[in-house]
């Protein structure tokens, strides 16, 4: 490598340097381009969630608010945002919490227990992702209905775990099938039950794994629409993105500063979530799709 | 040891759990779907067996087939979109030299946002009452264009469905593409630059048949996600005007919930079930032989 560098760097140099300054400067442009495309809308929703009305419908919306104007925030929080943020986190972390701990020992028993039908096992957790969940959606509205379970957390949080799981397991396998049986193999050995050095060897082992999963069903369970949009019609049950569909709705008709400042709330906590934890998600999700 | 790995109360009880709600919330659901769309029903009154009445009536269903092309369609740009615009979005991040890390990052927000909030945002954006952004802006170069409109459009609402999906999803198969693309062994590369190969050539002969699975596999993921889709035209459009962007799970939702025609929203689901499986077997195979 270092020999072809210095060869090519001494010959025909000053041209190739050139064209490969023009290359460079093209393709930061074009990020740069893609960059606004892509970032632009959010920054767009945040300023404008700072303007009064007269400042919105006086200036053009792509000007920078002409002074800090908070009280979008306070009708938001006015109209049972924080009890809509409750239920999402409360959602999420029971989510999170069910899908990793099922995921996990699902994933564990497949990869390293022995029974018969492994394989099998492995191909119907599968199945579930090609499964659109359409189909599940009336079965389950009537199933809760009928158990007057509609409206509550577990009819939120159960079929979340279930949806959750095909993939979650997948991340899960994955990450097993790299990893040595030694270790496992000797706290067996040493008299340690099976369900002992899962908890005491096998978890600490995942836990980077644990994080991309947790992550992934963190965010996901945040942005759920469709499962909470049926099985939910109380606002206190409401979370926080069915809340800001139906605050939309209210209050979005001509005035649109609280809509944008309803947005940028809801917003926030997943990009903090992100801006702390989106390595570990990104890499889920490359490793999930390129193995599925 | 390997009794102990096989010991089976051991394996039950690892099992179990997500054996339990996988099977009761993802499984046994399909059957009953397929149960329910044998009946005539509204949830209230008696049910009523019509064998398969419900799928002969799914075949004169204009509505149904009209709402299937345009998932159709959907899907299609969906993959012209997410593949082809996520694998245009991989290299240009390959040829960036100086902060990729952060652009990556950057790039992948639409992703983590709610369709909800993306919705909402893409509506204030692309609105004519008030005049929302875009048009603002169009307005600068002709001010007619101010009341051009786009959501509210029947000649638009699906593009405007389309664009906002696409938008949203790039940046995973970005993401996936990006790490492909790492892989190309610089060796095989490098050989072919010093035997004078352009750029092009290189991209053409030796990088796009190493992504030939990656792609093949992106094509499958983005095809099952976009056959089954409800948030955003349901968010940005309600599947209007006039039905123009009503995609199939729209229509189901509607029979099913809307309709209460409980039994002929299941067989509608049952069709969309058959027509995914059957266009992830079809495109499968066509990516195979191509091989």
């Amino acid at each position: 490598m270092e020999n072809q560098k210095i060869l090519t760097g001494s010959g025909a140099s000053g041209k190739k340097k050139v064209r490969k300054a023009v290359q460079n400067t093209l393709a930061m442009l074009a990020a740069c381009i893609v960059l606004t495309l892509m970032v632009y809308p959010l920054i767009y929703t945040v300023l404008n969630s700072l303007k009064s009305f007269e400042d919105f419908s006086s200036h053009p919306q792509y000007s920078l608010p002409k002074a800090l104007y908070f009280e979008n925030y306070t009708k938001v929080f006015e109209n049972n945002f924080v009890r809509y943020f409750g239920n999402s986190v409360l959602i999420a972390v029971l989510v999170v919490i069910f899908t990793v701990v099922f995921a996990a020992m699902a994933a564990f028993a497949i990869s390293k227990l022995r029974f018969r039908g492994q394989k099998k096992m492995e191909i119907f957790f599968l199945l579930g992702l090609m499964i659109p969940y359409q189909v599940a959606l009336l079965p389950l509205f009537l199933t809760y209905s009928k158990m007057g379970i509609l409206n509550t957390y577990f009819c939120l949080v159960l079929p979340q775990v279930a949806f959750g799981l095909p993939f979650s397991i997948q991340l899960f396998l994955a990450f097993f099938s790299q990893y040595d049986n030694e270790v496992l193999e000797a706290a067996v050995m040493d008299g340690c039950s099976i369900e002992r050095a899962f908890i005491s060897v096998v978890l600490p082992m995942c836990r980077n794994i644990i994080v991309t999963v947790a992550t992934l069903r963190a965010i996901f369970s945040w942005n759920e629409y469709i499962f909470s949009y049926t099985f939910v019609n109380t606002k206190k049950m409401m979370t926080v993105v069915l809340g800001l569909s139906s605050f939309v709705g209210e209050e979005g008709r001509v005035d649109w500063g609280p809509t944008f400042a309803a947005i940028t709330v809801t917003v926030i906590p997943t990009l903090f979530v992100y801006a702390f934890l989106g390595k570990h998600m990104q890499a889920g999700l490359n490793e999930g799709a390129v193995k599925g | 040891m390997h009794a102990a790995l096989g010991k089976k109360r051991t394996v039950i009880c690892f099992l179990l759990p997500a054996v339990l709600v996988y099977t009761i919330s993802v499984i046994l659901p399909i059957f009953w779907s397929g149960y329910y769309s044998l009946f005539d029903w509204n949830g209230i009154g008696e049910k009523i067996f019509v064998g398969i009445g419900n799928f002969q009536e799914l075949i004169g269903d204009q509505e149904l087939w009209s709402s299937a092309w345009k998932t159709i369609v959907y899907t299609f740009f969906q993959v012209v979109l997410q593949v082809g615009g996520g694998l245009l979005l991989a290299l240009l991040l390959t040829k960036i030299v100086v902060g990729r890390k952060i652009f990556q990052t950057l790039y992948y927000i639409p992703v983590i946002i709610s369709s909800v909030a993306l919705c909402q945002m893409f509506k204030k954006i692309f609105a004519v009452q008030p005049v929302g952004l875009f048009n603002q802006l169009l307005a600068l170069i002709n001010p007619d264009w101010i009341r051009l409109q786009w959501i509210s459009n029947v000649k638009t609402s699906l593009g405007m469905v389309i664009f906002t999906a696409g938008y949203k999803d790039m940046a995973v198969y970005m993401l996936i593409f990006f790490a492909a693309l790492l892989s190309v062994p610089p060796s095989l590369k490098e050989a072919a630059r010093i035997d004078g190969a352009s750029g092009f050539q290189i991209f053409w002969k030796i990088t796009l048949p190493h992504l030939r699975p990656t792609i093949a596999a992106n094509v499958i993921l983005v095809l099952n996600g976009a056959l089954r889709v409800y948030d955003i035209p349901r968010l940005l459009t309600m599947g209007g005007p006039v039905l123009s962007s009503e995609t199939q799970a729209l229509y189901m939702y509607k029979m099913a919930f809307t309709s209460m025609r409980y039994g002929y929203g299941s067989a509608v689901a049952m069709f969309i079930v058959a027509e995914a499986l059957f266009l992830a077997l079809v495109v499968k195979k066509l990516l195979k032989t191509e091989e």
